[in-house]
């Protein structure tokens, strides 16, 4: 008998494209129950989130205020490049605030950390998934979704939301310097009455808070699905990251719709 | 006794370890030689349900460790050691935090008590200098050494060593082998050891199983090994 060579990465049955959804959704769906049964598990690893947290503070909070002021900038110009006549002026503040800054921000910043964030939690994962790292957890009896998934989905859970509060307050900052002093093209009651018109904070909850908490959790929690089931080496780290970048985007993209839906 | 009972597994759709039984003795060393490709590592990753048979039982004292749920596994796997073929260092945390890890998260131990054993530790593998370091920054024979430091950190009845000496030089590989010996002659620890050298089976040895093409060809006592099953073992065919 001829020795048996085994490799498992390359010896797969060609993939049944509807077949590798199904499966993955369902591996999918596993992999959340295991993220619920891990729920109990996060205090114990508070000190991993809070590496995470660091983390997060000097890499997503200075991209999130930079995306910010351009978003507001780039919003009043708009605005007042289409400014008519007929349209009151506050009314296109409120538009402009509204619906470019609270509404339209933290989907821009989730589609941009859903490639900074989700791709690097799914490289991460998935180089400590090629280098048997995480397995090496495992015998240390350290279940790898408490130690390494949790605390990157809480850390974006809390860091999402606070970077949408500090990027909304700079855009509207850069907002009002722009209106008020750049282009000069309303004047400050007129600015103000349209910040204050049909104001509901329970929108700017869910836009600035519930919002990018949910895209946070979905940006690490798909990062950490794919990383882990990372194979092949290198290349299957590359697939992983660019698997979860893709699958992340999407799903913000649906969630936003479904949320702006619920919302009206 | 661990009892493994008929345990076949593949990836796909190729058969590394086929119905795969054999008995191995509690509070021994035992040495799995065979040659590259022929499931040593899947075998010895199996003994431990960190992969998992597509059949068969393990019993460790009686208990089949296949039937245990996720819990139980997880608890059983604390009187476990494993040495990674590739050391499996967690790269983002030094050599210090690497060992205490375990102790930290999964022990009621104190700090200072922590930090003690794990001093002792790498004072034992000869990596006194080395607790800051991270792992990229240390050679392949001392991630080895790390490794079996973090695996003793944790003073396991059960250690399971992947290729230990293979691909370090030789006095890294001494170092190791005289642990080992050490830790053989402590005899209250069941250590397994896969690996290809030799020299360190004849020396150190209670208990051999040779694996090759999916099949374990021997086990049993090493005094009982015949030099020429040995070379079988690593003939090319």
């Amino acid at each position: 008998m001829r020795g048996t060579h085994f490799s498992p990465a390359v010896d797969e049955a060609p993939p049944n494209r509807l077949r590798t959804f199904f499966a993955t959704f369902y591996e999918l769906f596993q992999q959340l129950l295991d993220f619920i049964k891990n729920i109990p598990e996060i205090p114990k690893y508070w000190p991993e989130t809070s590496k995470q947290l660091h983390k997060h503070i000097s890499e997503t909070l200075p991209l999130g205020l930079f995306i910010a002021c351009f978003v507001g900038i780039g919003a009043t110009l708009q605005a007042n490049a289409h400014n008519l006549i007929w349209i009151n002026r506050p009314f296109i503040v409120n538009l402009m605030f509204k619906f470019g800054i609270i509404d339209l921000y933290p989907f821009i910043l989730g589609l941009v950390l859903a490639g900074k964030i989700g791709s690097s939690v799914a490289a991460e994962i998935g180089s400590m998934q090629i280098t048997e790292q995480i397995d090496a957890l495992k015998t240390m009896s350290i279940h790898p979704v408490g130690y390494l998934g949790w605390p990157r989905v809480i850390a974006s859970m809390i860091m999402f939301p606070l970077t949408t509060i500090f990027s909304d307050i700079c855009a509207l900052i850069s907002m009002a310097l722009i209106s008020l002093h750049g282009s000069a093209w309303v004047s400050y009651s007129e600015f103000v009455a349209g910040l204050k018109m049909d104001f509901h904070p329970w929108f700017l909850i869910i836009q600035m808070v519930i919002k990018p908490a949910l895209f946070g959790f979905i940006i690490c929690f798909v990062g950490y699905f794919f990383g882990s089931r990372s194979r092949k080496g290198s290349k299957g780290v590359g697939q992983a990251s660019i698997q979860s970048a893709v699958v992340s985007a999407l799903t913000i993209i649906i969630l936003n719709y479904l949320i702006g839906e619920l919302s009206n | 006794m661990i009892v493994v009972e008929n345990i076949s597994k593949s990836f796909g759709q190729t058969l590394v370890l086929d119905r795969v039984s054999a008995e191995i003795p509690l509070c021994k060393t035992t040495f799995i030689l065979g040659p590259s490709g022929h499931g040593k590592t899947v075998f010895l990753k199996t003994l431990i349900a960190l992969l998992k048979p597509d059949q068969g039982r393990i019993r460790f004292n009686g208990s089949d460790i296949l039937e245990f749920r996720e819990k139980a596994l997880y608890r059983f796997w604390t009187g476990v050691g494993f040495v990674f073929q590739e050391s499996a260092l967690i790269d983002s945390l030094t050599v210090k935090d690497n060992l205490s890890l375990f102790l930290s998260y999964q022990t009621e131990q104190a700090g200072g008590t922590i930090q003690q054993k794990v001093r002792d530790m790498l004072a034992t593998v000869g990596l006194e200098n080395m607790g800051n370091k991270f792992p990229e920054e240390l050679s392949g024979g001392m991630k080895k050494r790390a490794a079996v430091a973090r695996a003793l950190a944790k003073d396991p009845p059960f250690l399971f060593l992947d290729e230990p000496t293979t691909g370090i030089d030789e006095g890294n590989a001494g170092a190791i082998k005289k642990l080992i010996a050490r830790l053989s002659g402590e005899g209250h620890r069941t250590t397994i050891i896969a690996t290809h050298d030799l020299r360190m089976m004849r020396e150190l040895a209670d208990f051999v199983l040779l694996i090759k093409n999916r099949k374990i060809l021997f086990a049993g006592p090493a005094s009982q090994i015949e030099e020429s099953r040995l070379q079988d073992l690593y003939r090319t065919e």
